[in-house]
């Protein structure tokens, strides 16, 4: 009788033990099923979407081959001017307006950041950050002649990633600026609210009212700067972000976007592109905040779809 | 207590059955993660080659023996310039180059290198080295690539050529690259299996044009 008890608690034990191990199995391959359809579906999703984007920026004249006219006007911010030291002295004038809107630019995208919010409790941050990125600029070129390299500016957006500030604060601070996150689909829209951007030098600390929360993520600042030397921003193309910057009110930009819209289809449509030029400038030149001189913003209407150059084209990769 | 034996043995022969699957499938487990790693990191590598097409980046991919003879590789090595973005270090930012090689500890490795534009010592050249594969007996490369721009209509097959070395005349990507690993063997005396990892590189300036 004794053995017989002793068997079964054996015998339970152990089926207490394959139960647990037939789990583990089964888990096991439930974990590798959606691990295969993982794979299946999101392994190249990243390999893709580069080479997507490589192919649409690489082989722009292959695809276009008509040539474009000369303009004086970018869609993005330039910074051909900012970081061309010989420029810089001619048209002193024009970096003052361009440091300005830098500054403008970089509170619009990274308000909402912890790692801006922290280092714009000093004021005059964004100052000495545009300042030492001129100096650091000035002492790349420097380097890379030093190589025996013929280049006497900086030719790619991306040659700004080698330059380090000397400072930590300064560092880290452009270092995120320049990373940029992921950003999720649903939250990349900028939030549309009637409040006005937040103002330089005061960062608003209610996330409510930021343009962009942390868990939205940011881009890099680098797509939204160009290295074109136009001095003026072509407000028809220009993305959202550089908008905001420029006019300071989320209402007027907002305005702003519905009518370069109307005004594409007109075009489009036959309608003659310097009489569309002259509707935009009439309605929008009040706009233009004192600070800024009317000769920085050009209202040009073209044939080309202002929703192509909207920065939803270029988040980063998953 | 016959029974009882019966049943015992029959438990018995489960658990083990069951123990030795559950070494199978943590063994492949292992494996099936480091070749996914491996996949994943060269294809984030190579989907950021410098395009040939760009003239103002330098533009470099090729096969070259000169690590093998250096004593730090067995086998070629690959060598490319790609786009590591932003980066902590800014020495690793931007373009930097890439070399993908075998070490004679049977290790596939990926290191990193700035430019050497920016970078005045070669001495000095910080390294950043990856070890994405081990037990690696061999390493392989194989380039598939139309001579000219390609058009292809549906269903129609491609005809490639195939080279197992690229060389540096060629300023251009291939279509398709093999990266092929024959990997180190458990028992003595048989050959240890071969993974391909593909790559496809529509950036090229002969590109292949599908009709589909």
């Amino acid at each position: 009788m004794q053995i017989l008890t002793f068997v079964t608690i054996t015998i339970m034990v152990l089926t207490i033990i394959t139960y647990a191990r037939l789990e583990y199995y089964l888990d096991f391959e439930t974990m590798k099923a959606h691990y295969a359809s993982y794979m299946e579906k999101s392994q190249r999703s990243d390999f893709n979407y580069w080479q997507k984007k490589y192919y649409d920026t690489d082989n722009v004249s292959q695809k276009d081959s008509k040539p474009k006219p000369v303009t004086d006007a970018t869609a993005k911010l330039s910074f051909g001017l900012i970081l061309n030291k010989q420029k810089r002295e001619e048209n002193k004038q024009h970096l003052h307006h361009h440091l300005l809107l830098a500054k403008k630019l970089m509170i619009v995208l990274f308000a909402g950041q912890p790692f801006f919010k922290e280092a714009h409790k000093n004021n005059v941050v964004l100052d000495r950050l545009l300042a030492e990125l001129m100096d650091q600029a000035d002492a790349y070129l420097e380097m890379v002649k030093a190589s025996g390299k013929k280049q006497d500016k900086i030719t790619r957006l991306r040659e700004l990633e080698k330059i380090t500030l000397p400072t930590p604060d300064l560092d880290n601070l452009y270092y995120h600026m320049l990373q940029g996150t992921a950003r999720d689909e649903d939250g990349a829209e900028i939030q549309a609210s009637s409040e006005p951007p937040p103002v330089l030098d005061e960062v608003v600390e209610d996330e409510d009212d930021v343009l962009r929360s942390e868990k939205d993520g940011y881009d890099s600042f680098l797509d939204y700067i160009t290295l074109k030397p136009g001095p003026k921003i072509r407000v028809y193309l220009a993305p959202k972000e550089i908008l905001l910057a420029v006019f300071e009110d989320a209402a007027t930009v907002d305005k702003i976007m519905t009518f370069r819209q109307e005004l594409y289809n007109d075009v489009v449509n036959d309608m003659n592109a310097d009489t569309a030029s002259q509707a935009f400038a009439n309605a929008f030149r009040k706009d233009i905040p004192h600070w800024l001189t009317e000769d920085m913003v050009d209202f040009t209407v073209r044939k080309t779809s202002p929703n192509s150059y909207n920065n939803k084209n270029i988040k980063k990769g998953p | 207590m016959s029974l009882t034996a019966v049943l015992l043995m029959i438990l018995m022969f489960f658990y083990r059955e069951s123990m030795e699957m559950n070494r199978l499938n943590d063994e492949a487990a292992i494996q099936s993660f480091q070749e996914r790693y491996v996949d994943n990191r060269l294809a984030s590598v190579l989907s950021n080659l410098i395009p040939a097409t760009d003239n103002e980046r330098e533009f470099f991919f090729k096969t070259t023996p000169d690590f093998a003879e250096a004593g730090i590789a067995v086998g070629d090595a690959l060598v490319f310039g790609y786009d590591n973005s932003m980066r902590w270090d800014r020495n690793f930012a931007s373009d930097v180059n890439g070399t993908l090689y075998l070490d004679k500890y049977k290790r596939l490795c990926l290191v990193t290198t700035p430019l050497l534009k920016h970078w005045e010592d070669e001495s000095t050249l910080p390294i950043h080295k990856e070890i994405l594969l081990e037990h690696v007996e061999e390493l392989s490369f194989l380039f598939r690539f139309p001579a000219d721009t390609m058009k292809v209509e549906n269903q129609q097959k491609l005809d490639l050529k195939e080279e197992k070395y690229w060389t540096p005349g060629k300023k251009l990507l291939p279509a398709v690259m093999f990266i092929s690993v024959q990997l180190e063997s458990k028992k003595k005396g048989e050959v240890g299996e071969k993974r391909n990892f593909g790559f496809v590189f529509p950036n090229r300036d002969h590109p292949i044009e599908y009709n589909i």
